[in-house]
């Protein structure tokens, strides 16, 4: 009797662990059946025909204080209005921003891929669309779906997502062709030691030396980082302007300028390395700046006061994270100017620096995307202006104020209508890159009011005049991909950094053997295989036309 | 009572297959092997099935092409990793550091569990034993970033400790041999504890009539180890050395690529952050599948290497 008890009690252990297991197989099934009634129960107070739904990716920037991107209160309002409004049912997807391309990668193998893939990279579209990636958006259907669209962003500016003369990519419009990478100088030190903004590298050192010497923000000499510097922003693949002739050669504009790999190997970036090698020799910037990956250390000792320099290296100029203003609250008598752009030109260059194409992020329909009709309602919806300017001001009363005509974000607003990030633009950057009011000069103001740091508006402003005195040069655009970078565009980032701190941190009179070597790998981890194509695809180029 | 009849099929089963006697003795014991059912089923979904993938290895396979569809490519890939000069780096990192830590790291737990057995006073030996095995449950990154602030060149605590008593900065995590070094040592400190766990249970195993028996015939406390102790967890050294001996090969990914820097990239580099970088990162699915089909074979070899000697020397082996 014992032992039936036994027996009976154990077998129905058994039937619950394999009935649990079982059940934990086909759960992934399961979750998909039980989202759709739930679609369908959302259709019911439609007014006409089943709510198409569509996947739409979003950046998730990981800043302390937001509210996850694709779970907040302007992802539901979105989603509520475009129901009502398109008879659309938006989700987002959080695409983290530094690993965005990993991300996609994995959810396109997992077949799990939002209905739209996003870059800011041209080469990086170029690739998915070489994979066979993005489907193709016929013409017809994008003027008679989205007119709204196609008007708003223009057909000069869409005309850049066309390969082959197929539309492959909705091309955002960029009304200002402005961002603020820059770097920022304690002019109170600069006032102490009586110099200058340095305008090329001589001048540069000058001023870093005597900020070492001289001492004066009174930390003491070892403590005084002149330059502070990490790895993130030795890394920064367009920093070789000043030391590029001008003008530039158009072939090796489309060799070498690159935002995703590092030209090792070009005179121009081992001038660059000599500078950066002479300041680290000499002690003017940041000694572990290579063991800084991302930014974070330069960013406190900046912060605290123990540096005269920072280089937004991670993000632009932006009120968040808060540079500047931790900066005054730690040291009062702090001030700070824009770092005069050619602090990295060599002596008698001109000022050049890079330039943006005429249009922002880069929209692919994913193949797999059953309703591409449905995304470009969605993006024709987004670029209506009763659409837009919710979702660039916010709520009138909460997030802005209008002052005369121009929207004011209200100073320290909390509420859960706060824009992502203070700008929201991840979430309407899909149509445009900022505000457009019709003149450049206004442009500029709407995005400093809401985009600069509270109180440090000026430095937007300074950093917008040292641009425009630049000459700029976009990056050279190929009309095929180059394959071979996608294949070692990671192995080549790796070496790119093992390369930078090796030639960087070079010891006396070891520069030019340390670099030749570093060179050789790099060739040999896959960039000669990439020059050699890039070569090909511009003679083609060249031949055709 | 129901383990002694198993026991007993089992033996009569090792004596020959009979289809009888195996149905019979399933009949006997059915919740058993309904039991056992469930661990199959895990196995089977989770350690056979995927294996599936292996043949992404002869495929050139870039999603959002299917695994099937993608086309047959033979060994290319593995002609093509074996002409690269960075897989040869990353085999000879990987064998560096995990051999170092099979030499160093696996008598680490030995020396340790006995050390801790011999401990006489009770709540002594249970905090210092809690204390040991602490560090196994912080994940990697976060070791990391407590060694970073510990033992940076310039900012780290220990640095500025020995600067300021008049010596000059150990670079510990930035030149290549120094990393080398600590990584070991992090390695050692971060699992050896945790290691001693199933010494310890050995070492309770062991008959305590032998110690007193010992010590009665005069052995002091060394002669006891060596000559008891020792032998008596022989059995679970042997195991467990064979079942780390499949492991050279293998490496985890957390501890090197956390540890690593640009600065020591030369001997930092191993299979699994090559496999993540240039197989996973760059859309390469088959490469990545290729060099880990190739350490699953080395590890494999080398335990069925193992296993013969020890079996050879009479200790009997893990299968």
């Amino acid at each position: 009797m014992k032992s039936f008890k036994i027996k009976v009690t154990s077998m129905l252990l058994v039937s619950v662990l394999l009935i649990g297991s079982l059940a934990g197989c086909g759960g992934g099934n399961k979750k998909a059946e039980e989202q759709k009634p739930q679609a369908q129960e959302t259709k019911t107070d439609k007014p006409s025909g089943e709510a198409v739904e569509i996947k739409i990716p979003v950046y998730e920037r990981g800043n302390q204080g937001q509210p996850p991107a694709e779970n907040n209160y302007w992802t539901k309002w979105i989603a509520e209005k475009a129901l009502k409004d398109i008879n659309v049912k938006v989700t987002y997807v959080p695409i983290p921003r530094t690993t965005d391309i990993d991300k996609f990668n994995m959810l396109l193998a997992a077949n799990q891929a939002p209905d739209v893939i996003f870059s800011f990279d041209y080469p990086v579209m170029t690739a998915f669309y070489g994979r066979g990636v993005l489907q193709e958006i016929p013409k017809d259907m994008l003027k008679s779906v989205a007119p709204n669209f196609v008007k708003f962003v223009g057909e000069e500016t869409l005309k850049y997502g066309e390969v082959g003369g197929k539309q492959y990519y909705l091309t955002a419009k960029r009304p200002l062709s402005y961002t603020p990478y820059t770097a920022i100088i304690r002019q109170d030190w600069l006032d102490a030691v009586g110099m200058k903004n340095p305008t090329n590298t001589d001048e540069f050192i000058a001023v870093m030396k005597a900020f070492k010497e001289k001492d004066p923000g009174k930390l003491g000499a070892k403590n005084t980082i002149p330059m502070s510097y990490s790895l993130k922003a030795a890394k920064s693949q367009v920093q070789n302007y000043g030391f590029r002739p001008d003008p530039l050669p158009e072939e090796e504009l489309a060799m070498y300028s690159d935002v995703q790999l590092g030209a090792l190997t070009w005179a121009p970036e081992k001038e660059r390395l000599k500078f950066l090698n002479q300041l680290y020799l000499e002690g003017l910037m940041s000694s572990e700046w290579a063991l800084d990956k991302d930014n974070k250390k330069a960013e406190a000792d900046f912060m605290s006061g123990k540096a005269g320099i920072f280089h937004f290296a991670t993000g632009p100029m932006a009120s968040n994270p808060p540079i500047a203003q931790t900066l005054v609250k730690n040291v009062p008598t702090a001030k700070l100017s824009v770092l005069d752009f050619g602090w990295q030109t060599k002596p008698g260059n001109k000022n050049t620096g890079r330039d943006y194409w005429p249009f922002g992020i880069m929209s692919g329909i994913n193949k797999s995307c059953k309703n591409p009709e449905a995304v470009l309602k969605f993006f024709d919806w987004m670029s209506k202006p009763e659409i837009l300017n919710v979702l660039q001001n916010g709520v009138e009363g909460k997030n802005y104020t209008l002052k005369d005509g121009v929207p004011v974000p209200v100073a320290g607003f909390k509420g859960e209508e706060s824009l992502l990030n203070g700008t929201g633009k991840d979430i309407w950057c899909l149509v445009t890159e900022g505000k457009d009011t019709g003149d450049p000069v206004q442009n500029l103001k709407v995005e400093t009011i809401q985009r600069a740091p509270a109180g440090f508006e000026y430095l937007w402003q300074q950093s917008f005049d040292q641009m425009s005195k630049q000459k700029r040069y976009p990056d050279f655009l190929f009309d095929k991909p180059v394959t071979s970078t996608t294949k070692y565009v990671k192995a080549l980032d790796a070496k790119w950094e093992e390369s930078l701190a090796k030639v960087i941190m070079a010891k006396k009179g070891e520069f030019d053997a340390t670099y030749d070597k570093a060179c050789k790998d790099y060739l040999a981890a896959g960039y000669q295989e990439i020059l050699a194509e890039k070569k090909k695809l511009y003679d083609e180029m060249k031949a055709k036309k | 009572m129901y383990y002694s009849n198993a026991s007993k099929n089992n033996i009569k089963a090792k004596e020959g297959f009979n289809i009888g006697k195996t149905l019979s003795s399933i009949k006997n014991d059915f919740s058993l092997y309904l039991l056992l059912v469930v661990p199959m089923i895990f196995l089977f979904l989770f350690s056979y099935k995927p294996m599936y993938g292996l043949i992404i290895a002869f495929k050139d396979y870039v999603p959002p092409m299917t695994i099937a569809e993608s086309p047959w490519i033979g060994f290319d890939i593995f002609k093509e990793i074996f002409q690269s000069n960075q897989f040869y780096k990353v085999l000879r990192n990987t064998l560096i550091l995990n051999g170092l830590d099979l030499i160093t790291g696996f008598p680490a737990p030995i020396i340790l569990a006995i050390l801790l057995n011999e401990v006489r006073v009770k709540w002594f030996k249970k905090t210092s034993q809690t204390l040991l095995y602490m560090p196994y449950f912080l994940s990697w990154v976060i070791i990391a970033g407590i060694m970073y602030q510990l033992m940076s060149p310039e900012t780290g605590l220990i640095n500025i400790l020995i600067t300021n008593l008049g010596g000059t900065a150990v670079p510990f995590l930035t030149e290549k041999l120094m990393w080398v070094v600590s990584y070991n040592l992090i390695g050692i400190w971060q699992s050896a504890g945790w290691g001693t766990i199933i010494y310890l249970a050995a070492i309770t195993g062991i008959n305590s009539e032998l110690y007193e028996a010992a010590v009665v015939d005069g052995a002091g406390r060394l002669r006891k180890i060596w000559h008891i102790t020792l032998p008596g967890i022989r059995p679970t050294i042997i195991a467990l050395l064979i079942i780390n001996l499949g492991r050279i090969m293998g490496s985890s990914f957390d501890r090197p690529f956390t540890l690593g820097n640009a600065m020591v990239m030369d001997n930092a580099d191993v299979i699994a952050t090559y496999v993540y970088r240039e197989g996973l990162q760059s859309v390469r699915y088959n490469l990545a599948t290729a060099v880990g089909l190739f350490q699953s074979v080395v590890g494999f070899v080398l335990v069925l290497i193992s296993n013969y000697f020890s079996k050879k020397a009479g200790e009997g082996g893990i299968f």
